[in-house]
């Protein structure tokens, strides 16, 4: 019989576990009707833009679009050409060739025309040694620069590629992600347009691109995922990019810009010290210390999101990688919680300090935990035969019928804004994938995160593990390229 | 028997559902209107685009014919929106005698007031939209009700209103940017700059010095900008 020792021990973990959720839910709630006020209004006035005079204007800012590579031999040449063709005025393309071990320089170097140049740099953050910078000769390709270096891991590349350009703007993109042609106009809109407020930095939804239909390096239909992991990760990127980052954003309180496709302010984070080698998160880690620079400045400023779908990824379709690559975030996100502590609840971080890092930390990192050891606890009181199997099962169905719920408002928004999955059909999928989600595909990603901790805590873990990536389009087999010999004399000055 | 606790579990289940049925009901409805709107959308511009082409390569006898089939398919307020849309896609990609006609089309067709509805409206992305039209279309006239919004509350109308006013007036309204109050955005000069680029005016040796002497300091930016571009005679 169960003393009352039990009773108090169970009452405090009952009620502790239902405030936590409920908490949890009031700030989904709050956050999903922010968002939708905030993407409603952005459509409404996107009408109205002319990206026309931004494309036609001599006065355009430069943006240079850098992207680290490493092994991406198979896809990087068609990646280039896609990048090649993004609309706007006055860009550079910057290829960092992170030290593959395969045969991308030489494609690049063949494809491209590409010839030695000579090395100007134009800040100092650190990274591994450049073995040599290309230009091509041919005038078609005058805005690519290939930086070739030592293998550094992204944040060190991406570091190179910023050295190595004069743009005014940054954009740091995965090099096997599609951009949308326009997404340099939208995602420099708002530095333009803000007048009293700085803008350091500005993101863009990433949406999954599995099965999508590919041409010449641009999505020309967009389908559903056939895969159902895929297809867990589609409904989940729509929750967190339609109702999370845009009620940030709204806020003012955004810690995050995808590592797949963000636009920066140089000069800002330069003197924030440019990407940090030594997190695996260094896309979040970035954007907390260039905002933690601009409170030290005390300048107004703004991380400000944008809803359109401006870039698609290739998402992990087997457990395996999926939970690496879950593995790797929950370290980042410790990571940059552990840099940036000194921020909790402080209030000369303002909404930063008193909201966004106690939400991340309490919140983001910490319910994956709570879940699991009130899965322990559960597990103990099986053991005992303590369970109040009708307060169980009430609070199970609670879990369950309010995850469906945020799931149905994400497909209700989804439709009121952002229409690209067309038919009846996909609306049955994913509210299919709704009613599977907390059963197959939360507990892939809570075990993911824990064992992120376990790695970070007790294992010590730092690096980044690999991603097996299929990419969109057929892949050939690897071809066996001869090695090209670089005439020494022959080079271009920047 | 029920705790207390568990009512508010159970009452809070019984919200989550009802929520959930309720939202997928509207997700359903919605699929069905947005997918007939746009099947709807692509009949009207299939429509539109024949007798736009034949529109603007007729003559006039044949164009008035056109505008009284145009006038019949024009009853209802989204398809006169389809067709704004047309016009504005037309102006963006015409100019001379074309351009002409689409803007003859506007006024015949009276989509001139519903632009000017637009612009009346006092919700902001209306009034955002009712500029844009008129300023794309080269509405002239609206020139003085947009004059009035350079100093609205929103923010966004204001810029838009400082731009819309460059498209229809490039030199009238340049000149009124002199007394200008208040900071321009970077988005706001580079679309007056494009706009200049697009439709070249010269401005006068005396107009360039009036500007350069504003007291706004982008207005003096401008002027100087404006000087480099060679647009000064």
């Amino acid at each position: 019989m169960p003393s009352s020792l039990y009773y108090d021990i169970a009452f405090f973990f009952n009620y502790s576990i239902l405030v936590y959720a409920c908490t949890l839910m009031f700030i989904y709630i709050i956050l999903g009707i922010v968002s939708i006020g905030a993407i409603r209004a952005h459509l409404k006035k996107r009408k109205s833009v002319n990206f026309d005079n931004l494309l036609r204007s001599p006065l355009a800012p430069k943006i240079a679009v850098i992207a680290p590579a490493y092994n991406e031999s198979a896809t990087i040449i068609e990646n280039i050409r896609s990048l090649l063709s993004l609309r706007y005025n006055d860009f550079d393309i910057v290829i960092v060739n992170d030290g593959s071990k395969d045969d991308s320089l030489e494609k690049m170097i063949r494809a491209y025309d590409l010839i030695p140049a000579k090395r100007e740099s134009f800040s100092n953050l650190p990274h591994a040694p450049i073995r040599a910078i290309y230009r091509s000769k041919n005038e078609a390709f005058r805005n690519l620069l290939v930086v070739d270096k030592e293998n550094g891991g992204k944040a060190d590349s991406l570091n190179a590629g910023i050295n190595n350009t004069n743009a005014k703007y940054v954009a740091n993109i995965d090099v096997d992600c599609i951009i949308e042609d326009d997404a340099l106009l939208r995602m420099v809109e708002p530095f333009l347009q803000e007048i009293d407020v700085k803008m350091i930095a500005t993101g863009g939804v990433v949406r999954i691109a599995n099965d999508c239909e590919v041409r010449n390096g641009r999505i020309i239909k967009v389908n559903l995922p056939r895969n159902l992991l895929a297809l867990f990760q589609t409904l989940e990127y729509l929750r967190a990019f339609l109702l999370g980052r845009m009620a940030w954003s709204r806020l003012n309180g955004l810690l995050i810009i995808s590592g797949a496709f963000g636009l920066f302010d140089k000069s800002i984070l330069i003197e924030a010290g440019g990407y940090k080698k030594e997190t695996v998160g260094e896309d979040m880690e970035l954007v907390v210390r260039m905002r933690r620079l601009m409170h030290e400045r005390k300048e107004r400023y703004k991380v400000h999101y944008i809803p359109d779908p401006l870039c698609w990824t290739e998402s992990p379709t087997s457990i395996a990688t999926l939970i690496r690559q879950r593995n790797r975030w929950t370290r980042g996100t410790i990571e940059t919680l552990l840099d940036h502590r000194i921020m909790m609840f402080n209030p000369r971080f303002r909404i930063l300090g008193l909201i966004s890092y106690p939400f991340w930390l309490f919140f983001e990192w910490m319910a994956p935990l709570v879940e699991f050891f009130g899965l322990l606890y559960f597990l103990v009181l099986l053991v005992l035969g303590w369970v109040n199997w009708h307060y169980f099962l009430l609070l199970l169905t609670l879990v369950y019928s309010f995850a469906f719920m945020l799931s149905c408002f994400t497909i209700l928004v989804k439709e009121l804004t952002y229409k690209e999955y067309p038919g009846i059909k996909s609306i049955l999928t994913l509210l299919g994938v709704a009613l599977l989600e907390p059963i197959l595909f939360h507990p892939i990603v809570v075990y993911s995160a824990i064992k992120g901790n376990w790695d970070k805590f007790v294992l010590r873990k730092s690096n980044w593990g690999s991603q097996v990536r299929k990419g969109f389009g057929s892949v050939k087999p690897k071809e066996q390229i001869p090695s090209i010999p670089i005439p020494k004399e022959q080079t271009v000055e920047i | 028997m029920v705790t207390l606790n568990e009512t508010w579990i159970i009452g809070l289940i019984i919200v989550c559902s009802t929520l959930s049925v309720l939202m997928l009901i509207v997700v359903f409805l919605l699929k069905f209107i947005n997918t007939y709107q746009s099947n709807h959308a692509l009949r009207i511009k299939h429509l539109l685009h024949q007798l736009l082409v034949d529109y603007l390569l007729g003559d006039s006898l044949e164009r008035k014919q056109i505008i009284e089939k145009i006038q019949r398919l024009n009853k209802s307020r989204f398809n006169k929106k389809i067709l704004i849309d047309e016009l504005l896609i037309l102006t963006n990609n015409f100019s001379g005698i074309y351009a002409a006609r689409v803007f003859q089309l506007y006024k015949d067709l009276q989509l001139n007031e519903l632009s000017l509805n637009k612009l009346r409206n006092p919700i902001w992305h209306q009034k955002l939209r009712g500029m844009y039209e008129l300023s794309t279309l080269e509405y002239s006239e609206a020139f003085d009700e947009i004059s009035d919004l350079i100093y609205h509350p929103h923010g966004e109308v204001r810029r838009n209103a400082r731009v819309s006013l460059i498209k229809l007036k490039k030199k009238d309204a340049l000149m009124t940017l002199k007394d200008l109050e208040g900071s321009m955005s970077q988005w706001t000069y580079v679309s007056i700059i494009a706009i200049l680029k697009q439709n070249p005016i010269k401005l006068t040796g005396d107009e360039i010095r009036r500007l350069k002497s504003a007291q706004n300091p982008y207005v003096k930016t401008l002027a100087y900008d404006l000087e480099q571009f060679a647009y000064a005679q």
